[in-house]
């Protein structure tokens, strides 16, 4: 290992949750969770309201004790069995969803809080706290009072504060969730520059799944307090293991197959309530059992449907359908298409559409993007 | 991989160790937070009880009998007086909370000129204690000697005009016009948290303002109007000096009176004091038994927003002019008559029925304050009210902290003790105290009144701060603690500096309950520990206007300065919103 290699290394610490079980309110909202994140990683805890994604982020910041399992930092435990290393002793940071930037400090004291400790210089503390607001952009308003900011303000006050202390894992607890949707975006990509720039080990927590596949190095799908997947944003869209995660990932049609013949790389399903029972190609994705026979649920994206005229275009993975209805929403339509009683949501050209005589149509979609969850009831 | 990068500001993680000393501390904190809330308050209310059962109430060795309690029992006059106390409390409570929810509905719900004039009018009666109430009163309605009714006569009013404040609807209007803004406090609050859509929606349905106020207002205030009620009824049950200045003739003697006699008479009969004190505590903790109900009915039933929002205020329109003289009438009925009469008592040498030959003098100013104990009691009281209020606002932000966020092990049952006297009336609880500090070094110094009345308003300071602390989100003392800061820090650089607002209203309404109270210090007094208060009340007592007037103006007077200089010292300077 070089110097330059062991500085930043140092700085960025790992971090690591194992069989994390833990309560809100006296009842159990995480049962036992196992995750790590390397060293300068961007991870983000995604789920729905109540999945335990907060609980678990604010286990790890301290604020919450842990029921059982172990968290470890940078390798060392900060929390298992009795020991509770307290919030203040761990040196992480944390933006909090309602920013919690405090009213009755100027936007310098704010940032500058986590520096104050022992006697450190004030001339070092200075120079670190126009460093971090330089970082977010708010170098002209130190010495500005925290009340009059507005909303992305306080946010960039939040996450200079939480940047001052050079913690060894920042933790965003749904940061973006208070603004609009213009300064969300714009908010995310400085979140994002600031974590490349820095190298921070970072967990971030949200129930929006286009921040989760914006910004992260891996996803962690969390339903009622245990893990479903974990994975690039990539891997979790197109091959999704569940219908909960195919469905939190995005828009999404679900139908019903059977599983017919399996090779080394390729599945056949047939699709029996669709008209004219056509059978779908697709890969067959290691690692995953299936034999001939099973029941499953094709996951049809509604952007990877293709329109074809009824008589025209190739004769695999498609079925005819007729359009009952689309909705025109500038950039594309969506469409929806009715096959053997079953109604499918598309996205597709406007000018696609035009060309449809009475909406009869075929639709066709290629094995390349068509993936399979085990079938639920 | 261990080498840490000099830019890091973090200091080296605790070891398994220092979490255990950490907890020693927190249980260390708690017990001794504990131990000192059961001395300064759990001892004094157990030992009402206890000490009634007593041979001797004062020797725990002397043995028990329940002689004392039958005697206090069996005596026809004492069930009299007992019937008397609760229906006088319960009407006050009633009217007091009526005439206070008018006052809260239509100051809330009206767009009125000059809002927080009416508002500060509405609570003004605060400052001017039932005692000098009543002085005043008497000043202004005494039947034969009231300058209300000199004028009257002079003006050749007839016999049957002749107003009577020692009567018992005298003394219950005395007591309402000192209680109403408790009334008004209680409901206002609970109007404002109300969303105004409740309203809003009934307008929408086409009903008017007043089919509203009764279908909708009502219903939903019926819990803080019931907590309300109680309240005053309790406080009300307590309070001796009205009772004993102006049912003086007989008319009214309720059992603080008699707890009083009991004490002061002679010979002092303690066991028949502390006999009528548990009387007393059994019906006001059955009051409180109901008052805690409704207190949980109401976090249930009333829509709190988190944010404020503009509740929709009606144009008042042709009924403008009668809200106003209803205003204007609280203010003559608590304000300026009152204070006229005592002005006048105290500036002028008069004789009943030659007010118009009144001549304008110092004298009786100088003569009170040069008189016997005067200096002495005006620096007791200056004393008490600075300290009294300041470690009561500093002790329950530091509970409620313990309680509201740490949530250490015994910070409810902390609580629960600390509250406990809010449930006894004054009298009563110093009773209690009088019992469990009487053979201490402490007993007849200025210090044991100061302890007694700590331990009494701390209930009501840590209802305050509580309700300071539920209005800070919790995530700014979290922000704090993961930059580092030990609980200490948090609490002096976050907690602290937002809780001001609270700190400020709690120390000030401490203050104003410190320089008037008067049940507290009588039961407690000594010649070198008496206070402004205790003074009027002797002047009182022997017949002596004139004097406690002029006492009653040098309290108001205290009143309007302290809270002057704890604006300034205390208020919130730059106003920066708190969240």
């Amino acid at each position: 290992m070089n110097m330059m290699h062991s500085m930043s290394v140092a700085e960025a610490a790992g971090l690591e949750v194992d069989s994390l079980v833990a309560s809100y309110q006296g009842n159990q909202v995480v049962h036992g969770i196992s995750f790590d994140i390397k060293p300068g990683q961007f991870v983000t805890l995604l789920g729905p309201s109540g999945c335990g994604k907060s609980t678990t982020l604010r286990c790890v910041a301290g604020l919450h004790k842990i029921d059982g399992g172990r968290i470890l930092i940078g390798g060392e435990q900060v929390a298992a069995g009795g020991l509770h290393v307290r919030p203040e002793h761990r040196n992480v940071n944390m933006v909090f969803q309602s920013y919690a930037v405090w009213p009755h400090m100027s936007v310098f004291d704010n940032v500058a809080y986590g520096l104050k400790r022992g006697n450190t210089d004030k001339a070092v503390i200075a120079r670190r706290v126009n460093e971090m607001l330089e970082l977010v952009g708010l170098q002209d308003y130190a010495k500005r009072g925290a009340t009059g900011l507005s909303g992305g303000q306080q946010q960039r006050v939040a996450l200079a504060r939480a940047m001052a202390t050079n913690p060894r894992v920042l933790l965003l607890d749904e940061p973006l969730s208070n603004l609009d949707s213009v300064l969300r975006t714009r908010m995310r990509a400085e979140i994002l520059r600031i974590q490349r720039e820095t190298g921070k080990t970072t967990l971030y927590v949200t129930h929006d799944c286009s921040e989760a596949l914006a910004m992260s190095d891996k996803i962690i799908i969390l339903d009622q307090g245990r893990i479903d997947q974990v994975g690039t944003p990539e891997e979790l869209y197109d091959t999704p293991v569940n219908r909960f995660v195919a469905r939190f990932l995005g828009p999404v049609n679900f139908v019903r197959a059977r599983v017919q013949e399996i090779s080394t790389r390729e599945l056949a399903a047939v699709a029996p309530d669709l008209d004219q029972a056509p059978v779908f190609r697709m890969s067959r994705q290691r690692g995953r059992a299936v034999s001939p026979g099973d029941k499953i649920d094709l996951v049809i994206r509604p952007e990877r449907v293709l329109i074809d005229k009824p008589d025209e275009g190739d004769e695999t993975n498609s079925f005819p359908a007729r359009l009952v209805r689309s909705d025109f929403l500038g950039s594309h339509c969506e469409a929806v298409f009715e096959s053997g009683g079953v109604e499918l949501q598309c996205q597709v050209e406007r000018k696609r559409l035009a060309g449809l005589k009475n909406g009869e149509a075929r639709l066709r979609i290629d094995p390349d993007y068509l993936t399979w969850v085990p079938a639920e009831n | 991989m261990t080498q840490t990068a000099t830019a890091s500001f973090g200091p080296p993680p605790v070891s398994r160790r220092s979490t255990a000393l950490v907890e020693l501390a927190e249980n260390a904190t708690m017990t001794l937070v504990v131990l000192g809330l059961l001395v300064l308050v759990g001892l004094p209310m157990a030992f009402v009880l206890i000490s009634a059962f007593l041979r001797d109430p004062f020797d725990i060795t002397a043995g028990f009998t329940l002689a004392g309690l039958v005697d206090v029992y069996t005596d026809r006059e004492i069930w009299h007086s007992a019937w008397q106390t609760l229906v006088m409390s319960v009407a006050v409570g009633f009217v007091s909370t009526a005439v206070g929810g008018v006052l809260a509905w239509v100051l809330t719900r009206f767009r009125l000129p000059a809002t927080n004039l009416l508002e500060t009018l509405s609570v003004v009666p605060l400052f001017l204690s039932p005692l000098v109430g009543a002085i005043a009163w008497v000043a202004i309605a005494s039947p034969r000697s009231g300058l209300l009714n000199d004028i009257l006569r002079t003006m050749g009013a007839p016999e049957w005009l002749t107003l009577d404040v020692m009567s018992l609807p005298g003394i219950c209007f005395v007591m309402v016009f000192h209680y109403a803004p408790y009334g008004f406090l209680f409901l206002s609050s609970a109007l404002r948290n109300m969303d105004a859509a409740m309203e809003e929606a009934s307008y929408m349905c086409g009903r008017g303002v007043f089919d509203t106020a009764f279908n909708i207002i009502l219903p939903l205030l019926r819990s803080a109007a019931l907590s309300s009620l109680l309240f005053i009824s309790i406080l009300a049950s307590g309070e001796f000096s009205v009772a004993a200045i102006l049912g003086a003739g007989g008319v009214y003697e309720p059992l603080s009176v008699h707890l009083y006699e009991a004490i002061y008479g002679f010979p002092a009969d303690f066991g028949r004091a502390t006999g009528i004190a548990t009387m007393m505590i059994i019906a006001s903790l059955t009051a409180f038994y109901f008052y805690r109900r409704t207190l949980r009915d109401s976090r249930r039933s009333i829509t709190v927003s988190g944010r404020g929002f503009a509740s929709r205020q009606i144009d008042p329109g042709r009924w403008r002019l009668p809200i106003l003289v209803l205003f204007g009438f609280y203010a003559l009925v608590t304000v300026v008559l009152p204070y006229l009469a005592l002005l006048f008592i105290s500036f002028t040498r008069f004789r009943t029925g030659q007010i118009s030959a009144a001549v304008f003098t110092f004298d009786n100013i100088t003569r009170v304050w040069n008189g016997a104990g005067a200096q002495l009691a005006f620096f007791n009281t200056l004393i008490l009210s600075v300290l009294v209020p300041a470690v009561c606002a500093v002790l329950a932000v530091f509970l409620v902290y313990l309680h509201d966020r740490l949530k250490l092990r015994g910070t409810t049952l902390a609580t629960y003790i600390a509250t406990s006297p809010i449930a006894v009336s004054h009298i009563v609880f110093a009773t209690g105290f009088l019992v469990i500090y009487i053979h201490t070094p402490l007993y007849s110094t200025l210090w044991l009144i100061a302890l007694a009345l700590i331990a009494t308003y701390l209930a009501h300071s840590i209802r305050i701060a509580g309700n300071g602390m539920a209005q800070l989100d919790p995530s700014l003392e979290e922000a704090a603690q993961i930059n580092g800061a030990s609980r200490t820090k948090v609490l002096a650089s976050v907690v602290m500096p937002l809780m001001r607002p609270s700190i400020f209203s709690a120390f000030v309404l401490i203050y104003v309950f410190t320089v008037r109270e008067v049940n507290t210090a009588i039961m407690l007094y000594s010649p070198s520990s008496t206070l402004l208060s205790v003074l009027s009340w002797d002047y009182m007592s022997n017949g002596s206007l004139a004097p406690a007037a002029v006492i009653g103006m040098i309290q108001t007077a205290l009143m309007v300065a302290g809270i002057v200089l704890a604006r300034i010292f205390l208020g919130t300077r730059s106003t920066k919103s708190v969240m």
